[in-house]
């Protein structure tokens, strides 16, 4: 079932629209969790966290 | 990214927070429960009680010390 991208949604936006903003969340995502896993492993390494 | 479409069906003005919020939520709910199931995350937050301690003692001399001055030196012009 294809999507016509130049259709506009109930939301205001279009397919090419909606997936640029999903890969701004993703990326968001990725780097907040990247900083995060750091800020765990070092609370692993410097806390008694866990042990 | 097949998951991007979902922003043809929820308004980003409502998903996106809803989504940060309950990231944030979440996150926070977490550390409160580790931070008050443990003894050694409060302790962390407090610091170095000792050094602390041993900081606040001298302090009310100092200040005992420096009133004793002041007294001293306020008196002569009420006698005047």
């Amino acid at each position: 079932m294809e999507i016509d991208p130049n259709r506009v949604w109930p939301t205001g936006l279009t397919l090419p629209e909606a997936e640029e903003l999903h890969r701004h969340v993703i990326e968001g995502t990725r780097l907040f969790g990247l900083i995060a896993a750091g800020a765990h492993l070092l609370a692993y390494i410097y806390t008694p966290w866990l042990h | 990214m097949n998951q991007g479409k979902i922003w043809l069906v929820v308004k980003p003005t409502v998903g996106l927070p809803a989504f940060l919020g309950g990231v944030a939520i979440i996150a926070l709910a977490v550390h409160a429960a580790v931070l008050t199931k443990t003894d050694w995350y409060p302790a962390y937050f407090s610091g170095n009680k000792k050094v602390k301690t041993a900081e606040a003692a001298p302090t009310p001399q100092v200040v005992a010390s420096n009133t004793a001055v002041a007294d001293v030196k306020g008196s002569p012009p009420k006698t005047q």
